[in-house]
């Protein structure tokens, strides 16, 4: 079996010819084309490592981990689950076909939180194993210690990552004096930069999450009981690749997000609740856009813009395709 | 000789006349189908403010307003027709389709970022098919004015342009009005009805009320 290694340090990968589907699945061109990157059994088989960090335990790490896997397997769209096989010596980023995560110390990465891995078969882009490190460099808590980093919450994000979703951009960020952006706020636990320490909020799963793993790994009657909304996004009569959408029901208040992602501005945003939305287009500014494309060429001049038409989203179907057209910075 | 005179009189009153009797068996059918077409207005749904919110990076702090919503159904006019049965000379049982196009606007503002307000639309048909009765206060037929009211449910059918999406919801109303006699069997109704419509375009808001007014003219067959 041909396999490959993928390191996703902030899960850049992506951009790919062809509109896929809302949030950003992870995908990759293989043998054959672009295939996205998602498990293709369950239940998922997933190790512990004995190593523990300040204040956490091992044990009371993989109890959080087993927590966090389980808000992914509670979603009731959704037809993944996930066994916990044993605490392993092995570290994670190990090539030998166990997916394992655990604590590991990299003070080099001094921005980087946790980090997801993967291997996967170069054919199908079926994942065959899946590693997450949490580094020690930082401060970690299981029960929200207004000091250190929340370990469920950011368990919950990088097991996002290890099902194969990549970030989202429902978030708003601010630029800190010593570099870096902080979070002002957050619509979806996919989003690229953690909350501060001490927040729990990551531990839930928001609507756009919910969304992202029902349509990768969708419950039989999924496809026919939700709708999908289509369009581009035009500046000046081209295309934007890049450009931010979101779509928000206007009944529930759900939020969910996608990309336009290839030159004519295409997106696709599936796994959306029958009904009425509101449409809005940012550009990728409130994070560094290679943690969600491996491609140059994002576009980030233009204004903010709020689309004129209310879009009535079909069960079962999709939207007719609408442009939505923004202006110039 | 005076109470032979009321005894006859008495006898007269209990005992119709063979002749009374026969003009009775001869008299025409009362006309009781009733078919109507009109037109009139179906008010508009407030169908609620939201706000488009993110969590905000804090324990305390309110969400983070993306940006408001105000979404409305807006009035329209309409056609309606009526097919009715009358049971009595008092009730009517009847069956009503209206049709109108409404616009839904979602005014979109208050942008975290500084997006221009805009007024999002869409045209969406409106079909209402509902059953139910009228009844008639009074039933002078000297005089050409008829009050009576009304009520019934039914079904109200949303379809959005593109028939993309389709919705229902259950709508029942009350309401009254006046008949107005023409001729015999022509005349003219005026109905002012409030609906409450239980989801349909207005799913999540419960019992949504709306206003209803409409004009038209009846014949009895």
């Amino acid at each position: 079996m041909m396999r490959r290694r993928l390191v996703l340090a902030l899960c850049a990968m992506m951009a790919t010819a062809t509109p896929a589907s809302a949030y950003l699945q992870l995908s990759a061109t293989l043998t054959g084309g672009v295939k996205v990157i998602k498990w293709g059994r369950s239940p998922v088989r997933w190790f512990s490592t004995n190593a523990s960090a300040s204040g956490v335990t091992a044990a009371e790490f993989q109890q959080t981990m087993n927590t966090a896997f389980g808000t992914w397997e509670a979603v009731p769209t959704a037809d993944i689950t996930f066994q916990f096989a044993g605490f392993t010596n092995a570290p994670p980023g190990e090539d030998d076909g166990l997916s394992v995560l655990g604590f590991e110390r990299h003070d080099d990465l001094d921005r980087t939180l946790a980090a997801t891995g993967f291997s996967i078969d170069m054919l199908t882009g079926a994942i065959i194993e899946s590693d997450i490190f949490f580094n020690t460099t930082f401060g970690w808590s299981v029960s929200g210690a207004p000091n250190a980093f929340d370990l469920q919450s950011v368990a919950t994000h990088e097991i996002g990552h290890f099902l194969g979703l990549g970030h989202s951009l429902l978030g708003e960020t601010e630029m800190q004096a010593g570099g870096g952006r902080r979070v002002i706020a957050a619509a979806s636990v996919m989003f690229p930069i953690a909350f501060s320490r001490g927040v729990t909020t990551d531990r839930e799963l928001q609507p756009d999450d919910v969304a992202g793993v029902s349509v990768t790994y969708p419950v039989g009657d999924f496809a026919q009981d939700t709708g999908s909304m289509q369009g581009r996004v035009r500046l000046g009569g081209r295309g934007l690749f890049g450009a931010h959408v979101v779509a928000f029901n206007l009944r529930t208040g759900d939020l969910v997000g996608g990309f336009s992602l290839n030159a004519e501005g295409e997106f696709l945003i599936g796994g959306l609740a029958p009904g009425i939305y509101a449409v809005r287009v940012e550009p990728l500014d409130d994070a560094d856009a290679d943690s969600f494309f491996d491609e140059p060429g994002i576009d980030v001049n233009f204004k903010v813009a709020l689309y004129d038409r209310v879009v009535a989203v079909p069960k079962g179907g999709s939207t007719d395709r609408f442009d939505v057209t923004v202006q110039p910075k | 000789m005076t109470r032979l005179w009321l005894f006859v009189a008495a006898l007269l009153a209990v005992m119709p006349a063979p002749a009374d009797a026969q003009a009775r068996r001869t008299q025409p059918r009362q006309p009781r189908i009733e078919v109507g077409v009109g037109a009139g207005t179906l008010g508009g749904l407030s169908l609620g403010e939201r706000d488009a919110s993110l969590k905000s990076n804090s324990t305390t702090a309110a969400p983070f307003r993306l940006f408001a919503t105000d979404t409305n159904l807006d009035p329209a006019a309409g056609l309606e027709v009526r097919l009715g049965y009358r049971t009595t000379r008092r009730l009517t049982v009847e069956g009503t389709l209206a049709l109108a196009r409404p616009t839904l606007m979602s005014s979109l503002s208050a942008d975290a970022e500084g997006a221009a307000p805009v007024d999002a639309t869409t045209t969406l048909t409106e079909y209402v098919i509902t059953g139910g009765a009228l009844w008639k206060l009074s039933v002078n037929p000297r005089r050409r004015w008829t009050p009576f009211v009304s009520g019934g449910a039914g079904v109200a059918r949303h379809v959005h342009d593109g028939q993309t999406l389709i919705e229902s919801g259950v709508d029942s109303y009350v309401g009254g009005g006046i008949l107005y006699s023409l001729k015999q069997r022509v005349g003219l109704r005026f109905d002012g009805r409030a609906h409450f419509l239980n989801g349909g375009i207005a799913e999540g808001e419960g019992v949504s009320p709306r206003g209803a007014a409409a004009g038209s003219v009846f014949v009895l067959f």
